[in-house]
Parts: C-alpha cells; structure tokens; sequence
C-alpha cells in the first residue's frame, strides 16, 4: 500500500495535521517517535496506520525501519518530517528512497541557527553576530565589551527554548554557565538586540521558485523569555513595508540555494530594515497550518506533502479573511485542577478554533519557551482589528485553576 | 466488644491524635499550615447515605470531633461545610474541593453508629485555586 511515513509528530498543531490530511488523501501513514506516550495514546491517533517507538531516533534506525517497511509491502511514497531535528533527515531519505528533489542541504543550514548565521553572513539582513565555543575561555570572552542588551541562543534552541536577553556582563555569565552545564560542546550564538516589529514569513520553493504563503504579524510578550502571544495574518502587503520584506526573504531563500523546500523566517524591521531573526525548515508550530488555513483556504501543511510527493502544490489564494490568534500564558505554577470557559471561547462571535493543550493534574508555569503556551484562540473579524478583538474576547473566557505546588 | 462501644473507642483514638496533630511542634521543620482537624463521615448499620446534621440550609456530612463523654459514650461534633473550587457550600461530593470549620454543634450518641470515615487533612482548610491567566 502506498505509504507516507512520518518522523516525529506533537500532539497538537502543524505536525499531526500532516498525519491527518495524508490519511484524508488514501495513504497509509506510518509515524516514527520518541514520545512513549503516544504509544501508550494510539487509540487518539485513529489516522496513523503504524506507530513504531525508539527511544532515540536515529538514521541508522530510520533506514532499518524503511527496509523493513518496504519488505513487508509498503510502497513508499515520502518520509516527511515537521518536527525539529528531523526535517533535514526526513527529506534526505525522501530524496534517496522515494526520489524526492528536496533540498536538503539548505534544510540542515536551517537546522543549526550557527550554520544559517554564517551562510549568510554577508547578507543585509542579518544581524551583527559571534559565534563561541562554550570549551572556549569564555569568561575572556565576556569582557570583549559587548553592547548591551544582547541574544544569547543556542545554535539548536527550538520553541525559544535556550533564547536568552542578558542585560550585562554579569547576567551573561550566569547564562554561559547554564549553557556550559547543559552541554559544553553546544554552539553558540551571540547577536545584536534587535527592537522592532516582528513577522513570520511562511514559504514554500517550488523548482526555484519561491512563494509567500503568507506575512504574519507577532505580538511578543517578553517577561521571562521572548513568547509569542499573538499572530496576525496579514491581507494587505502591497506596501513598501511589506515589499522590502518580501525582497529580503527572496534573497535569502536565493542565497541559501533552495529549490525545493518550505520553510519559515521570523524577521524584525529595524531602522527601516529587515533583519532576519531566525529560520527553519518547515512551517511554524503550533496553530499556524489552521490559521493559514482559515485566512486563505490554504492547506500548507497538505501542499507542502504535495511538494515531497513531486506533486505541484496549490497554493491560489480561495479567499481572504482576517484572522488573529491569541494564545493563553500563565503567570503562576501549579497542579491543573480544572479549565473553565472553552464552550463560551467558542461560542463567542468570529471564532474558528479554541485549543487547550494541558489536562487534568498538568503541572503549569509560565511561559520559559513556547511550549509552555496553554492554549489558543483563532477568530476572524471583518477587519484586522475586529479579528484580534474577537480572538482576545474570547481568550479571556479561558480560566485555569491551579493548586500551588 | 460491641460495635457501639468499639465506634466509641475509635472516637477516643481519633481525637487523641488529633490533639496530637494540633499540639505538634518542631524544631528543625517549618510546617507551613498548623493541622488541628481530621475530618471525618458516620455510618449507622440502617442507612447507606452517611449521617448529616444541617448548618444554615445545607446538610453536611462532615465532622470535627470536639469532645468525647467516654462514660455516656456521647460525642460533640462540629460541622464541616463542604465548598467547590470557588468556595461556594456544596452537596454535590464530585464537587468537594475543601472543607471549611463551622461554629455549628451537634451532640450525637455514638452508639447509634458502626463505621466512621476519615478524610484526607488536607481537606480542611484547603487554599483556593489560583485562577489564571489573572486578566
């Protein structure tokens, strides 16, 4: 049976989408994972066919399991992964067993946030960086007389996991330290603050030729870490604003020498440039194929399985609306005991989704990365702004009950 | 011994270590909540439902033992008002999320029951949830 198999999914958003829309289209999907749980949840995942679990994923196990597939009759047609490091992987054995044209070498720069910065070194958009070796003497390092505020990131943070602002000298000692502990031999990065607005560039290459799917405004809470609460897609773009954004995610995508690929690009508009904040080589997490989806009737997600299958994606626009996405952080920690207002969020005016991620007895924080956003509202709205205000109204019905720890 | 007299005995050990609890000192711990009540649910031999005495317009089915008269083996108990997660009295057990001290009294012979059910301490006087997020 003609098979699609899956590296890794979340439980939720744009990866187990995939999974959903390769059942809708008749194949047989089968999901590699780390996650025991899912094992233990199969009964939840009634559109993946086989479930397989390692402990650690690894090429090697990844092409046994494919022989073994294919020797008892799969017919496989893609590998695909959306979930960070498999991206690359993925696509690489999509192009050797299933003859894919992906470009994988651009996929694994996107992979390592070290190996982008230095690939497009040159290029405008990009901010002024250093890139250290923690086995270095770095406490040298630290009295190069920085500017402060600056980024400190590892080269392989996801979800703005290990994205760190440090304030001084001393605050960048602390986080080397913590850096140093978790794995002395990590990459990273150290760049200029950059304060502007930011955007999400959702894009999909097809034989060179590159398409924004679509230009999505970030709201950022910035508390503890950077967390993105808020997402709001963008009709309009015909702008100047928006051209010189397009123009430098074009020549990006140029100079990185993707072919086939999607992927996305968070940039900030500072002093009236864009400077790239980071990229990866997939659609972002999180509600953003459903987000796409109900702004422009575009599957992204579903086209970019298109692309893998050496099928020319659609990617035409069937209408357009705006839409917001609001989502839900906490500022305590506790026990989850109960979650009150999910019927009301969506009974209210304008929503299209109410997601809540934590069950029952969920120990909950506040936001340190982008997982620890607990839920999310998307609504549409006759203009942008009624959009957001429909989406932040009916966020506000959502209430945790927490039990301290 | 007889059931009523064995109630009784029960009775005397729950409020032995409740004065336990209540009297508990420590040097080297720093206990955050002082302890003074086990809760607790009488059964008598004839009826399924526990025994409930009524404090304003609700019954509750649960206690805090205040005195034992071993020889008349009569026992004054409070009344423990049942509250939901948002501190509101309730009767609805899947609803009980804390338990709140009353002035309200009953006195009851104990012989009139054979089986009593403690409850987690940790009931009393639970503190509310945090509702998040804040605003």
């Amino acid at each position: 049976m003609e098979t699609i198999l899956f590296i890794e999914t979340t439980k939720l958003g744009s990866s187990r989408e995939a999974l959903k829309v390769a059942a809708r289209l008749g194949y047989r999907t089968v999901l590699l994972t780390e996650r025991r749980s899912f094992i233990e949840q199969q009964d939840e995942f009634a559109e993946v066919a086989q479930m397989i679990h390692f402990e650690k994923l690894t090429e090697e196990r990844i092409r046994t399991t494919i022989n073994q597939l294919q020797e008892q009759g799969a017919i496989m047609k893609t590998i695909i992964s959306f979930v960070d490091p498999f991206v690359s992987i993925a696509a690489q054995l999509a192009n050797e067993y299933c003859g894919a044209q992906i470009s994988v070498e651009a996929l694994k720069i996107m992979e390592d946030k070290a190996a982008t910065r230095k690939e497009l070194k040159q290029h405008d958009a990009t901010p002024n960086f250093e890139i250290i070796d923690l086995r270095d003497d770095w406490a040298r390092l630290i009295h190069n007389g920085y500017k402060y505020p600056m980024i400190v990131k590892s080269a392989l943070s996801k979800a703005s996991k290990d994205v760190y602002v440090v304030e001084n000298k001393i605050e960048m000692q602390k986080i080397l330290k913590k850096l140093t502990k978790q794995d002395c031999h990590q990459k990273i990065i150290l760049e200029e603050y950059l304060d502007g607005p930011q955007y999400l560039v959702e894009v999909l290459v097809r034989s060179e030729k590159s398409t924004i799917v679509a230009i999505v405004q970030q709201d950022i809470t910035q508390n503890l870490k950077f967390i993105v609460t808020g997402y709001a897609v963008k009709l309009d773009v015909k702008d100047e604003f928006y051209q010189k954004l397009v123009q430098a995610v074009e020549s990006i995508i140029k100079e990185l020498k993707i072919s086939n690929a999607a992927c996305h690009l968070e940039c900030r508009f500072v002093n009236g440039e864009w400077k790239l904040i980071e990229m990866n080589p997939r659609i972002a997490g999180g509600a953003m194929n459903r987000m796409i989806e109900e702004a422009f009737g575009i599957h992204l997600v579903g086209e970019t399985i298109k692309l893998y299958l050496g099928i020319e994606p659609d990617l035409t626009r069937k209408f357009e609306k705006s839409i917001y996405t609001r989502y839900i952080i906490i500022g305590s920690c506790g026990y989850l005991l109960k979650v009150i207002g999910e019927q009301k969020a969506k009974a209210q005016p304008g929503v299209k989704e109410v997601s809540i991620k934590p069950g029952k007895g969920t120990i909950m924080m506040p936001a340190l990365s982008m997982g620890h956003r607990y839920g999310y509202v998307i609504a549409s709205g006759d203009t942008p702004e009624e959009a957001k205000t429909n989406a932040v109204n009916a966020a506000n019905h959502i209430k945790f009950y927490l039990e301290l720890l | 011994m007889g059931k009523q007299s064995c109630i009784c005995q029960s009775m005397k050990a729950l409020l032995k270590e409740q004065c336990m609890l209540a009297e508990m000192e420590f040097q080297f711990i720093c206990v955050s909540k002082k302890v003074d009540t086990i809760p607790f649910m009488l059964f008598s031999a004839h009826q399924n439902d526990p025994f409930k005495a009524f404090n304003k317009c609700m019954a509750t089915p649960f206690f805090r033992l205040e005195k034992l008269d071993e020889e008349t083996c009569c026992a004054v108990l409070s009344l423990l008002e049942a509250v939901d997660m948002e501190g509101c009295p309730t009767d609805c057990c899947d609803d009980l999320f804390a338990l709140r001290k009353t002035e309200s009294c009953v006195i009851v012979n104990l012989r009139c029951f054979c089986a009593i059910n403690p409850l987690p301490l940790e009931f009393v006087n639970r503190p509310f949830p945090i509702i998040e997020p804040k605003c």
